[in-house]
């Protein structure tokens, strides 16, 4: 009886290890202006047991049919824009308090019009991402992310006439951008087995000066505009004889900057955004992760005419293999067995 | 056994992210990149962009509604409209609209035409929409070389320049447009000059802020174009407001500056001796072949008169003599139409600009 009983708060403290995981999902792009992928997301990596390795895979899916002018959406638009992604993700725990991670995306972009549909797929920008944890106890948990986008992904894709397309149907941008995030986790919020996060993240972008130009020498000048978002959510763990469920239920606001053309402040891109995030993480194992999760737009203020987001959904696999002598179980234990009353 | 498990899995994972990612032309992963200038363009490939909304995002009208003078309540004085006048009938397109929709394919008399305008270069011209003897409409193909419009014909799917007045791509590559005269300017010029006039209605099909100018400070920053262009020329503002005129390939321009006055210019533009009528009070500016008229001097007392000749030819707005011995006759033409200066030093190479006599 006491073996089973360790046992299950073994799978306690695992699961709620795998809540942070499933978390890093709070920092998704919304837009499809976002070459290179879902730049901003997933820019936590994980912090738990020393030598851990956690792996796992995105597929999301972006709507994106909503034309808006300043903050009135319009009508009858003849084009519709759409993006899938897969993304790879791998974190490893160096220590206590550090980590590094990287993110290598596939990204699929379409615009359609009553005359023609236009796709292009390929590799997205790889993101090497390192965290330092600067607070981790029982309660609460402040890790500090910084990474650094490399240009990896394809910024050529062209239409059938050879042309190369605009900046944000490409998969990747074509420059080294810098992220920078700051995430808060609260357990045992006002009741046991409540979990609040918050995450901000910061994307500084950098100028592609030869877009669309593989030789280099001309080309269109064109940076995509820096943007920072704060997303927070709540999650709640539920106990099924030896698996879990944790809904979760967030907001995020983003604000991003007017991209550059030519180095001036392009119209009709930038803007905020206010959307409601939902979310549903089943783990039937330790090591097995699944979540499926969305993004519903509440509100925007952009900057002239845009299409923008009308809908996101994914799902979300992880799976993590401890590697070294887990921290602090038996102290993990003692918090898992008053989670588990 | 576990760490072969975690390789093991990393493997699959990559494979899977790999496996299916054929190589695209034109990508830095192939040698089969187009050079500029493919046979196939008539201008050089590379330079020909991608403005986003894909072809036909930005939605032509293709079947215009119209409203009398009298209910246009969505226009301020000082609005541009982009005029056509045939047979005695008129129609306005207010740059309002066509800001949003760039094309509008209509019919004004016994012509059909494809009314082009470009908000990015500020050039609205009216093209016949008879093309190497086939009728077409034009729609917006999304692509912009020097930062202008490029329209595709329906018919073969072939894509042209608006300014470079041809086609640039596609099974007609090299024919050339037809244009019609068109006169631009000021919605309270406008329905002085043409009161029974009728005006194109917001009631588009589409739901569009008519109101919002979609370009933010484009219109007025000098230092601002959206795309690459092939060459700045710098000897005017950017986006001062030019007549362009042409006769065959080569072209004067005459800012909106020369006609602080009301003045008619004779004068001279591929040999050809033109007449530019303009007034920047009453923001318009309009040129036709000379055709021998002598002592024309400028008279806006009765529009749309502008003009009368030593012996006693009236010339309306339109260029047809309204009274007096030439009566009835329809000047000819050059192609002329108004735009941003950048855009005729960029497609003319050191295009003339009268100085002024």
């Amino acid at each position: 009886m006491n073996m089973l009983l360790l046992e299950m708060k073994y799978m306690l403290r695992t699961s709620i290890f795998i809540i942070l995981l499933s978390q890093i999902g709070l920092v998704r792009s919304q837009t499809c202006c976002s070459a290179g992928a879902p730049i901003s997301s997933a820019i936590d990596v994980m912090t738990g047991d020393p030598k851990a390795l956690s792996l796992q895979l995105y597929y999301e899916y972006k709507s994106v049919n909503r034309l808006v002018s300043d903050n009135l959406v319009l009508k009858n638009d003849p084009r519709s824009r759409s993006g899938s992604s897969l993304l790879f993700k791998g974190d490893y725990t160096l220590s206590d308090r550090w980590a590094i991670g990287l993110i290598l995306p596939m990204v699929s972009q379409r615009r359609k019009t009553v005359s023609q549909t236009e796709d292009a797929t390929g590799l997205g920008d790889l993101t090497l991402l390192s965290q330092y944890s600067a607070l981790s106890d029982e309660l609460w948990q402040l890790n500090l992310t910084a990474g650094v986008k490399i240009p990896t992904g394809m910024d050529l894709h062209r239409d059938d006439n050879e042309i190369v397309l605009s900046p944000d149907m490409q998969s990747g941008s074509g420059t080294y951008d810098l992220l920078f995030g700051m995430g808060l986790v609260k357990r045992d919020l006002l009741m046991p087995r409540l979990t609040n996060q918050t995450v901000f993240s910061y994307r500084h972008n950098t100028t592609n000066n030869h877009f669309g130009d593989p030789s280099k020498m001309k080309g269109r000048v064109f940076k995509f505009g820096n943007e920072a978002q704060i997303a927070t959510s709540l999650s709640y763990l539920l106990v099924f004889e030896k698996w879990f469920l944790i809904p979760d239920l967030g907001a995020r606001f983003r604000t991003v900057k007017a991209n550059e053309e030519q180095g001036l402040a392009a119209p009709n891109s930038g803007g905020n955004w206010t959307s409601l995030l939902l979310g549903v993480g089943i783990y039937p194992s330790d090591r097995y992760g699944l979540r499926l999760f969305s993004e519903i737009p509440l509100s925007q203020s952009l900057f002239g005419l845009q299409i923008t987001t009308d809908v996101i959904l994914g799902v979300h696999l992880s799976t993590n293999f401890a590697m070294g002598k887990p921290k602090n179980r038996e102290n993990r234990f003692l918090d898992s067995k008053t989670s588990m009353q | 056994m576990r760490l072969l498990s975690i390789c093991l899995s990393l493997l699959i994972i990559i494979s899977i992210g790999c496996k299916d990612e054929d190589p695209i032309p034109g990508s830095v992963f192939t040698d089969t990149i187009p050079p500029a200038g493919t046979p196939s363009w008539l201008i050089p490939s590379n330079e020909v962009f991608d403005g986003g909304p894909g072809k036909d995002g930005i939605p032509s009208i293709d079947n215009p509604s119209f409203v009398p003078v009298s209910e246009v309540t969505f226009l301020d004085d000082d609005d541009l409209v982009v005029g056509m006048v045939r047979n005695g009938m008129a129609k306005a397109y207010p740059h309002a609209i066509l800001d949003w929709h760039e094309i509008v394919n209509d019919q004004l008399a016994n012509s059909t035409f494809a009314l082009t305008y470009c908000p990015l270069t500020g050039t609205g011209i009216a093209w016949d929409q008879l093309v190497d003897g086939i009728v077409t409409s034009f729609g917006v193909s999304g692509k912009l070389y020097n930062t202008n419009l490029m329209p595709y014909d329906r018919e073969t799917d072939s894509y042209w320049s608006q300014m470079g007045l041809k086609c640039v791509n596609g099974q007609l590559v090299g024919a050339q447009i037809n244009t019609l005269p068109t006169i631009e300017t000021s919605w309270k010029t406008w329905k002085t000059l043409y009161p029974d006039s009728r005006v194109m209605s917001t009631k588009t099909g589409y739901s569009r802020n008519y109101d919002v100018y979609p370009y933010g400070g484009y219109k007025s920053d000098h230092d601002q174009l959206i795309f690459p262009v092939s060459f700045l020329d710098d000897r005017l503002p950017a986006k001062e407001r030019v007549l362009g005129v042409f006769v065959e390939e080569k072209g004067k321009v005459y800012s909106i500056n020369a006609f602080e006055n009301p003045q008619v210019i004779v004068d001279e533009v591929n040999g050809e001796e033109v007449l530019i009528f303009g007034s920047k009070a009453d923001n318009f500016m309009v040129a036709f072949l000379r055709e021998g008229l002598e002592g024309v001097s400028m008279d806006l007392s009765e529009l749309p008169i502008i003009a009368k000749s030593e012996d006693g030819n009236a010339i309306s707005i339109s260029g047809e003599i309204v009274s007096g011995p030439m009566l009835g006759k329809q000047l000819a033409s050059p192609v002329s139409y108004i735009g941003f200066w950048f855009a005729f030093g960029t497609f003319h190479s050191q295009i003339e600009i009268f100085k002024g006599s």
